[in-house]
């Protein structure tokens, strides 16, 4: 049973390391946020499963559920945030798109302003 | 040395060498918003320590712990990165430039401001779209 946590425990680490090691390795901040985003999902997950299997419990389950739930529920609303101001500051790498969608969107938005339109935003 | 020990020992290196990368992408910058990514990854990495040490101890105490760091870990990122978008957008020229990031980015703001009040004429200051508004202003 605890070389089963410890394992859980392991994927963890090795998705952290893997984060930090993205943080320092990637060029611009939309690839950096790809990179720390993967430990706060699925590293989570495997701890709280590590903590499960560890203390060999099932009635600390529904403790752990609202955790996982709340970091769901708030980590996209952070990265969103912070992908959308690294795209408006200019803050990522051309070179390192494949598609850049929202330009056109953009475009759009900004020719219905100037013909007088209020913009919603 | 048991097999359990080993994983442990790697399991809590990885987690410490995972910390320091963050740290040392918080500290180098080069945008506050790489160094909010990393506090966000420096956060994280505390409430996995927390939760590897309930595993392995075997404890439950530290779960509000969890619970708190996960309701709320999020909100700092998303202040910061809403005042940074609410920021004037780059000029292309400076491009990959943060304004809030460094003091040399503020000087240089101020000053470009104050050449700004100080090239103004009597009819510059009469005009509407000089005046502030409120909004944008």
């Amino acid at each position: 049973m605890t070389i089963a946590a410890d394992l859980l425990l392991l994927g963890a680490a090795l998705l952290t390391f893997a984060a930090g090691l993205g943080l320092v390795r990637f060029r611009d901040a939309l690839s950096r946020l790809h990179a720390g985003t993967k430990p706060q999902v699925l590293g989570l997950l495997l701890v709280l499963a590590a903590i499960a299997v560890g203390n060999g419990r099932w009635d600390l389950v529904p403790a752990l559920i609202p955790v996982i739930g709340l970091q769901l529920v708030t980590v996209p609303v952070a990265a969103h945030m912070v992908a959308r101001a690294a795209y408006r500051t200019g803050n990522y790498r051309d070179d390192l798109l494949t598609a850049d969608e929202l330009a056109p969107a953009i475009e759009a938005a900004g020719e219905r302003e100037s013909s007088g339109i209020s913009d919603p935003s | 040395m048991t097999l359990h020990g080993v994983l442990l020992a790697l399991v809590f290196a990885l987690f410490a060498a995972g910390g320091a990368l963050a740290v040392f992408r918080a500290v180098r910058g080069p945008t506050i918003l790489d160094r909010m990514i990393a506090s966000d990854v420096l956060l994280t990495t505390t409430m996995l320590v927390l939760g590897a040490v309930m595993a392995v101890e075997g404890r439950d105490d530290l779960l509000p712990v969890l619970l708190v760091l996960a309701a709320g870990a999020a909100f700092a990122t998303v202040a910061v990165a809403r005042s940074v978008s609410k920021h004037d957008r780059q000029d292309p020229e400076g491009a990959g430039r943060d304004p809030l990031a460094t003091v040399d980015d503020a000087q240089d703001a101020l000053r470009s401001t104050r050449d700004q009040v100080d090239r103004l004429t009597p009819e510059d200051l009469d005009r509407d779209d000089l005046r502030p508004t409120g909004r944008d202003a």
